[in-house]
């Protein structure tokens, strides 16, 4: 590996308020030239606001950016570009019925000298680049058409041919398989000896032993610290990005667990993101559900709730009936209700009223014969307009007026009201105030005491830990781990969902 | 507090701002001509749009409800050619054809639905592809025969009962029943729904495939009893019978109001789009302007309503 001490980037003393929140403040951060620098934290301690400052998707409140000897002022997402400073991000950002040659070269094609395009300068050049890699393509095929690794080696042949230096990687290995992973690995040690740098982002932690150089961990907006790799190990790493002043608040009651009321086995999914996995949730239970981005936790409540459909396996009630839901009609009319995580896009009909919003899964309960007892609708939005203390002039308002929090509410109501005996809540909390945040517990945890359930997804583990009475942990769409919130803490669960064995197998 | 205010004014203008439009529009068609007041005037000018009322009414089923149907002229065709040439020329009884005619266009309707669903197209393609086939079966059919309209057909067309004309009876009847099917049924809470948010609607249990297709079913519907209205009122079709109405008929749901991105829209705002396209047409037939600027005042028309559906769409 290239040692060379020269400081490419510098970032000193950045800070970034959101309204209500600061979300990088005065962190110090820098990357030598050649070095791959990875960057850990738990999901909104900061990092990709960092990131997007970095790549003049945000502007810093303060603080000072320094790249390669030039003082950059009002990044812009062009002038980052420019100064050699590129992203590449999960969701890539190629052109998929373009060539890979195309793709390389887009925005900037070679033009022979009658003023068009040099097809053929660009397919020489797009394989050289590649064979600069050890790769061999053909610069004709199109993207559409080639594995996900091959794309993103594209990405990073893309960046090499507009003159990079720095590199930004997030998560890019969430969707490879194992061979692909290599390579991708082996590209990345390729382009470190051009002298290149990396900023990796993982959440897996042998990933980071592997190809890392240094490693910086940023919670709850600061900068924790920064290691050198090779004298670091993972039981201190998880450490420093858990911390351990876990003073946030939650809301949990004892309730005592009855008869088993949902069962799931051999659940598998088209795409093999969930594989084999088997669970049980009771009355008065809240299973939680944990895992890294593309683990399948995610998947599987959705598959749970009849949005996503089963390949093999089955979902079992109480009295042994198995269900294999195609929609998630199917799953409401079996008392399973799924509350989304992304509020806006899934949850809402956000031009609708409080009372269309509520009564829309209960529709046919309270109509006779297609005809809606208007008054009975009213009635029941009232009801849980009061009992879940949404804040609005009136029911007949159009939800997009309402804050995040008491949106997150009329969601929630919309599925207290469907009587639904067992909800699927993937991150119900995300995105809300800490004062909304209790009270969602509290809703949690009255549905759990009339003699409900809850499979709750969370990303945020101290929630889980607090909330949850059972965890289950998920890894590469397995079960990895299935624990007892009252006999675990943070640092196993991390270790389970980010290296898939427990702590104490952890060699070092 | 501002911002408040501004909300209100966006509401209020998204419900009501056509009807001012309308009201507008009256006052300065009364100062261009004396003639547009006159209560025959009136008249005339509620007949002559009750068809355009009906048919924009049925596509506004399918925008409410996030699609678009392009094929409703051509199934508006298919009716009135079928009711009238089969009893004409093939010896059928009316009621037959009238039957035959219904079945055909929801199936129509039905087929748009099911292709839509079943294969995931765009609703704008597959209607644009059923327009097609439907008008070149009939006009197959037709060929350049003007075939005039049955007895029960003229009556809904062209009689009065009491002193008020059939075909507006029909018509208010038409439209009070999308309004209650709209404001009042699990199928129209079902259709705004899947207008405002897809995903959410069918995270809710809401049957969105079997729902669309009785959408684009509804729409051929009323695009067949506009069909019988407009042969009674014109009395004979040719093969171009429903081509006017292809563009026509989404125009006059967007211009009074309904928004063509789904999600928004009452029953009400056909009544209106209808109206506001035929007082554009109506007055400047009466001041002698020619059809060439009634097209001009029509696409500002267009223009007007859908800048206001943007500004209440615009959220921050």
């Amino acid at each position: 590996m290239t040692k060379n001490n020269e400081t490419i980037l510098e970032m000193a003393s950045i800070v970034k308020d959101f309204p209500g929140v600061r979300a990088v403040d005065h962190v110090d951060f820098s990357v030598k030239r050649g070095e791959v620098h990875c960057l850990l934290g738990e999901n909104g301690a900061g990092k990709s606001t960092l990131i997007k400052i970095l790549t003049g998707v945000h502007q810093p409140d303060e603080g000072r950016i320094v790249f390669n000897g030039e003082q950059l002022h009002h990044i812009t997402p062009r002038s980052a570009q420019q100064a050699g400073i590129s992203a590449i991000y999960q969701e890539l950002q190629l052109a998929p019925s373009l060539s890979i040659a195309e793709n390389v070269f887009l925005g900037r094609e070679p033009l022979n000298r009658f003023g068009n395009i040099d097809d053929e300068k660009m397919r020489r050049d797009t394989v050289a680049l590649f064979r600069d890699l050890n790769l061999e393509i053909d610069p004709e095929w199109k993207i559409a058409d080639v594995s996900v690794g091959l794309r993103q080696m594209t990405e990073v042949v893309k960046v090499l041919a507009r003159g990079g230096k720095l590199v930004i990687m997030d998560e890019p290995t969430t969707s490879l398989n194992e061979e692909e992973i290599a390579s991708l690995f082996k590209t990345v040690k390729q382009i470190q000896e051009k002298g290149l740098s990396v900023i990796y982002i993982s959440h897996r932690m042998e990933e980071i032993f592997e190809i890392g150089d240094r490693a910086s961990v940023i919670r709850d907006g600061r900068l924790v610290g920064t290691e050198e790799i090779r004298r670091s190990s993972t039981a201190k790493l998880v450490s420093m990005m858990v911390g351990h002043d876990l003073k946030e608040k939650f809301y949990k009651e004892d309730v005592p667990i009855g008869k088993p009321m949902w069962r799931g086995e051999n659940l598998t999914n088209e795409t093999g993101s969930v594989q084999d996995v088997d669970f049980e949730v009771c009355m008065g239970e809240i299973l939680g559900l944990a895992g890294i981005r593309g683990s399948g936790f995610k998947e599987l409540a959705r598959l749970i709730g009849g949005i996503e459909t089963l390949s093999e396996g089955a979902i079992i009630d109480a009295e042994g009936y198995q269900y294999r839901f195609q929609s998630p009609a199917d799953a409401i009319n079996a008392g399973i209700g799924y509350l989304p995580d992304d509020r806006k896009g899934e949850g809402l009909l956000l031009m609708m009223s409080l009372r269309e919003n509520i009564i829309l899964p209960i529709l046919q309960r309270i109509s006779n014969r297609g005809w809606v007892r208007f008054s009975e609708s009213r009635e029941v939005a009232d009801a849980y307009v009061k009992d879940l203390n949404i804040q609005s002039t009136s029911i007949d308002r159009s939800v997009e007026f309402l804050s995040g929090g008491n949106q997150q509410k009329v969601v929630l109501a919309k599925w207290l009201a469907s009587k639904c005996r067992l909800l699927v809540l993937d991150a119900p909390t995300q995105g809300i105030d800490v004062g909304a945040k209790i009270e969602m517990y509290k809703l949690i945890a009255e549905h759990v005491r009339k003699g409900g359930a809850v499979v709750l997804v969370s990303s945020e583990l101290p929630e889980l830990l607090a909330i949850a009475d059972r965890i289950l942990v998920m890894r590469q769409g397995r079960v990895v781990g299935r624990l007892d919130t009252d006999k675990t803490d943070q640092q196993e669960v991390l270790h389970l969902a980010a290296a898939g064995h427990a702590l104490n197998h952890i060699t070092e | 507090m501002k911002s408040k205010k501004i909300n209100k004014f966006r509401e209020f203008a998204g419900n009501n701002g056509m009807i001012l439009v309308l009201i507008v529009l009256m006052g300065f068609m009364s100062l261009l001509s004396d003639k547009f007041l006159s209560t025959s005037n009136l008249v005339n000018l509620a007949i002559q749009n009750c068809t355009v009322a009906v048919v924009a009414m049925g596509i506004s089923f399918v925008l409410i409800s996030g699609g678009i149907d392009l094929s409703l002229g051509s199934i508006v065709g298919m009716v009135a050619i079928l009711t009238c040439g089969l009893t004409e020329y093939n010896g059928w009884q009316e009621w037959q054809s009238i039957l035959f005619s219904l079945i055909l266009a929801l199936g129509v309707g039905a087929l748009n639905g099911w292709i839509i669903t079943r294969f995931k197209i765009e609703p704008v393609v597959v209607t644009l592809g059923t327009w097609y086939i439907v008008q070149g079966l009939v006009q197959n059919y037709i060929l350049s025969r003007v075939p005039t309209a049955p007895p029960f057909t003229s009556f809904l067309g062209s009689e009065s009962v009491f002193g008020i004309p059939v075909i507006v009876i029909v018509t208010v009847l038409l439209i009070l029943a999308a309004h209650l099917i709209l404001k009042r049924t699990v199928l129209g809470q079902w259709a705004y729904a899947m207008g405002s948010n897809p995903a959410a609607a069918r995270l809710s249990g809401v049957p969105v495939n079997k729902a669309r297709i009785i959408f684009f079913m509804l729409s051929a519907f009323y695009g067949f009893a506009c069909a019988l209205l407009m042969t009674g009122r014109i009395h004979a079709v040719d093969a171009s019978a429903g081509s006017g109405l292809v563009f026509l008929a989404p125009a006059a749901a967007v211009v009074g109001g309904t928004s063509l991105f789904g999600g928004r829209g009452r029953a009400l705002n056909a009544v209106i789009g209808a109206l506001i396209m035929g007082v554009i047409a109506n007055g400047l037939n009466l001041t002698r302007v020619s059809f060439f600027w009634q097209q001009v005042a029509v696409g500002a028309a267009i223009l007007i309503a859908v800048t206001i559906d943007a500004l209440q769409r615009r959220r921050d």
